[in-house]
């Protein structure tokens, strides 16, 4: 295997970044450090605003061989892209030309072709909770049961006319909010940071391999 | 005290307690390693959802129709919720792998462009490990889109036109994590999720068969390997859970006597 | 196929269209049920008019257009309350949609015309921080150096009054972030925490219970979670608006989803125990 192939250099990187991040921020390192650690944020940001453009590059790359080579539903990746380019090119910052975020077009995309369609996406969630709920909210066991009675007691608390019909609901729900919610929130959160640190002492010390080439199992 | 001010010197104020901690996990984890590859392997108890995994794979064979498997929504290199993503994708390691020797298609929706490079090899690599190279299809790992409801939409339609008889989802999910299990409902798919988003796991607990809670889904890729090293691991995080137990426990009996010294303790 | 199996297997469908009706039907004719206010609602308003004069307060929109529904009439809100009081205001945005919200607010509330609030003196509109988690650690340090610019008009901080006064998180007396995931709560506490800044969140009501840590640790001082908290808080500000119209669809919905799920339970107990 060439050399550049093997698994244990990016094991390595992974370690060295890892340890470059982990190290300083326990560790009192001096100004030179800090300095390089407030460089590395601005490094962060400017690799996150960059990948903006990766992913429109990634969808050309993905949809542009569909439409040559006229795959199935290659139409769709035909409106895609066209699209795409007409989001991008009215929204440059150039107001000189009248391009811009004030463009009328771009105004007009959002309003009526992103809005609608993300609140729209978002709208099915209530459809869905509630035939979920209908379907799976059963009282067959103990934890089944206080699982559907906490939940309709938030429910009523949730609802004006829930308080309305019931007082008692909005301290009830505030209480199981606040309390019992609460406790269980930072159970979960405990655990899950402990379960985090051990994937990382796992990543770090090699044996971690899921993320490389599935080589971990 | 004289211990404390050098101590800060050293160490960021504020920071002690939280580096002793993460140290004693941190070789905890290192020590049960070394016992399980010395063959003193831990007995963990069973998780139901991780078990279901495989069953949830012979039956989409049985059906012959394919295997869902994603990994959330999180970027790898996000420090928050990346190792959510890392725990899906040795999760993705094992399903590809028993998906190669069944022969059954796995398809992994990918929405993540740091990711989608990752996926795709463990999934080739899995083929290649099964003698099946030939039976890789790059199309099978589409690239959906960044955004949260663009690839939640194509993922269900994914799901109705290729009819999953399967649908694995561990790793970070928000909204989208309802729309995917109720459309893989609709079309029966045996569901097994899992996630650390805590207001996620409702929909999760609601909605499929099985769901990995919390830390359940960071010991996957230990317990489905069933390294020894790897199950000794898990240990740790268990230690790290009786660590917090005391600290609470002691921490409400010194704090009812009105003492703040456990406060102070993990506030240095 | 007996009752009880008829029961226990309505078509997804009648339920997605009795959805809809009780959706639709009390928002084009309002019933007007009352509204009773909370004490996180009245917590979040009264530490907004608690801040004393010439306060320099962060307005973050942490949210994109998929949850407008839930969070504009909060978001609206909010700002006409800033607006309303002798305090200082920068907005900006986490998510790379929240200036696109906040930009409809402002096109709405019209500051200049409807408060006297002066661009720029008053107010600014910074715009979006790239990076997360990485920009809020970056903005804590310095505000100057995430935003050279401001948003409306492309010109460099340096030349606005409010600004002189806005360097980093050590000015800020208040963090308001209307939020509908991540980053959010965790990562603001993660990264103001040190600074000591109070925050108050308005955020979907799923994501309220993870909230409910930080306000018990006091980072947090007030949480509007969801729509029904927005329309509480309307109503206390004197200003009902698109939250205090969607209450009776809020309660309208509710209803008939537990009355879903009481048929659901009926129906399997029924089966259960062998009723005919």
């Amino acid at each position: 295997m060439a050399w550049y192939k093997r698994i244990e250099i990016p094991i390595a990187i992974t370690i060295i970044c890892a340890l470059i991040q982990i190290i300083p921020y326990f560790i009192v390192m001096g100004p030179a450090v800090e300095e390089f650690m407030d460089n590395a944020v601005n490094w962060e940001m400017l690799v996150a605003a960059g990948a903006l453009f990766v992913g429109a590059i990634s969808l050309v790359l993905v949809h542009a061989p569909r439409i040559v080579k006229r795959q199935t539903h290659w139409q769709y990746s035909l409106e895609l892209l066209v699209l795409m380019a007409l989001t991008i090119i009215v929204g440059l910052p150039i107001r000189e030309i009248g391009l811009g975020m004030d463009n009328a077009i771009f105004t007009f995309i959002v309003d009526n072709i992103l809005t609608p369609l993300d609140s729209s996406l978002y709208a099915m969630l209530a459809f869905f909770i509630t035939s979920a709920a209908y379907r799976a909210f059963k009282a067959r066991s103990l934890e089944a049961a206080l699982l559907l009675v906490a939940g309709s007691i938030l429910v009523f608390r949730n609802a004006p006319l829930g308080t309305f019909l019931i007082p008692g609901a909005a301290d009830l729900g505030d209480w199981l909010f606040r309390i019992p919610n609460m406790a269980v929130q930072r159970a979960v959160i405990i655990g899950g940071a402990l379960g985090a640190i051990v994937l990382g002492v796992r990543t770090l010390s090699g044996y971690e391999r899921g993320y490389l080439r599935g080589g971990g199992v | 005290m004289n211990f404390i001010f050098e101590t800060s010197q050293i160490i960021h104020s504020g920071r002690a307690s939280g580096l002793v901690i993460l140290l004693i996990i941190a070789f905890a984890a290192i020590y049960f390693i070394r016992r399980g590859k010395g063959g003193k392997i831990p007995s963990i108890r069973r998780v139901a959802g991780l078990d279901a995994i495989e069953e949830a794979i012979g039956r989409a064979t049985e059906m012959g129709r394919p295997v869902f498997c994603s990994q959330g929504l999180a970027d790898i290199h996000d420090s928050t919720y990346g190792p959510q993503t890392i725990a899906g994708l040795s999760v993705l390691g094992y399903v590809a792998q028993l998906c190669a020797r069944y022969g059954t298609r796995v398809i992994v929706p990918v929405v993540s462009l740091t990711v989608y490079p990752i996926a795709r090899e463990i999934v080739e690599n899995a083929y290649r490990m099964e003698g099946k190279l030939d039976q890789f299809r790059v199309e099978d790992i589409p690239f959906l889109s960044t955004w949260q409801f663009s690839y939640s939409l194509g993922y269900m339609s994914l799901m109705r036109r290729e009819k999953a008889g399967a649908n694995i989802m561990i790793g970070a999910y928000w909204a989208e994590s309802l729309q995917l299990s109720e459309v893989g409902y609709r079309v029966g798919a045996m569901q097994v999720s899992g996630t650390a988003n805590t207001h996620q796991i409702p929909f999760f607990v609601v909605a499929t068969d099985y769901c990995l809670i919390g830390e359940e889904i960071y010991a996957a890729g230990a317990y489905l390997s069933k390294d020894p090293a790897m199950i000794g691991s898990i240990v740790a995080q268990d230690i790290g859970k009786i660590i917090s137990l005391i600290l609470i426990v002691l921490g409400i009996l010194i704090g009812l006597s009105g003492s703040k010294i456990i406060v102070d303790l993990l506030n240095m | 196929m007996s009752l009880w199996d008829k029961l226990e297997n309505i078509d997804s469908r009648i339920i997605y269209l009795l959805i809809w009706i009780v959706v639709l039907t009390p928002l084009i004719s309002p019933i007007g049920l009352p509204v009773s206010i909370s004490e996180n609602t009245i917590a979040y308003a009264r530490t907004i008019d608690q801040l004393p004069p010439g306060s320099m307060v962060v307005l973050s929109f942490d949210f994109g257009l998929g949850s407008l529904g839930e969070l504009y009439p909060i978001a609206v809100a909010t700002m006409h309350h800033l607006f309303s009081r002798p305090v200082k205001f920068a907005i900006i945005a986490i998510w790379n949609q929240g200036p696109l919200v906040a930009k409809m607010i402002i096109d709405e509330l019209n500051p200049e015309k409807t408060y006297g609030k002066k661009y720029g003196e008053d107010w600014i509109f910074l715009g979006w921080a790239p990076g997360g988690e990485v920009a809020m650690r970056a903005l804590g340090q310095d505000f100057w150096k995430v935003f050279p610019t401001d948003y409306l008009y492309k010109r460099s901080v340096s030349e606005y009054p409010i600004m002189q006064k806005l360097k980093s998180a050590n000015d800020v007396a208040l963090l308001i972030s209307i939020e509908t995931g991540t980053p959010g709560v965790d990562e603001w506490a993660r990264q103001w925490g040190p600074y000591n800044v109070p925050m108050l969140i308005a955020c979907i009501g799923v994501s309220a219970p993870g909230v409910t840590p930080y306000l018990q640790s006091g980072q947090v001082k007030g949480l509007l979670p969801g729509l029904r908290a927005g329309a509480e808080y309307e109503l206390l500000i004197g200003r009902k608006g698109l939250a205090v119209a969607s209450a009776d669809a809020l309660s309208t919905t509710h209803m008939i989803f537990l009355i879903f799920v009481v048929i659901g339970n009926i129906s399997y107990f029924a089966k259960r125990r062998g009723i005919k």
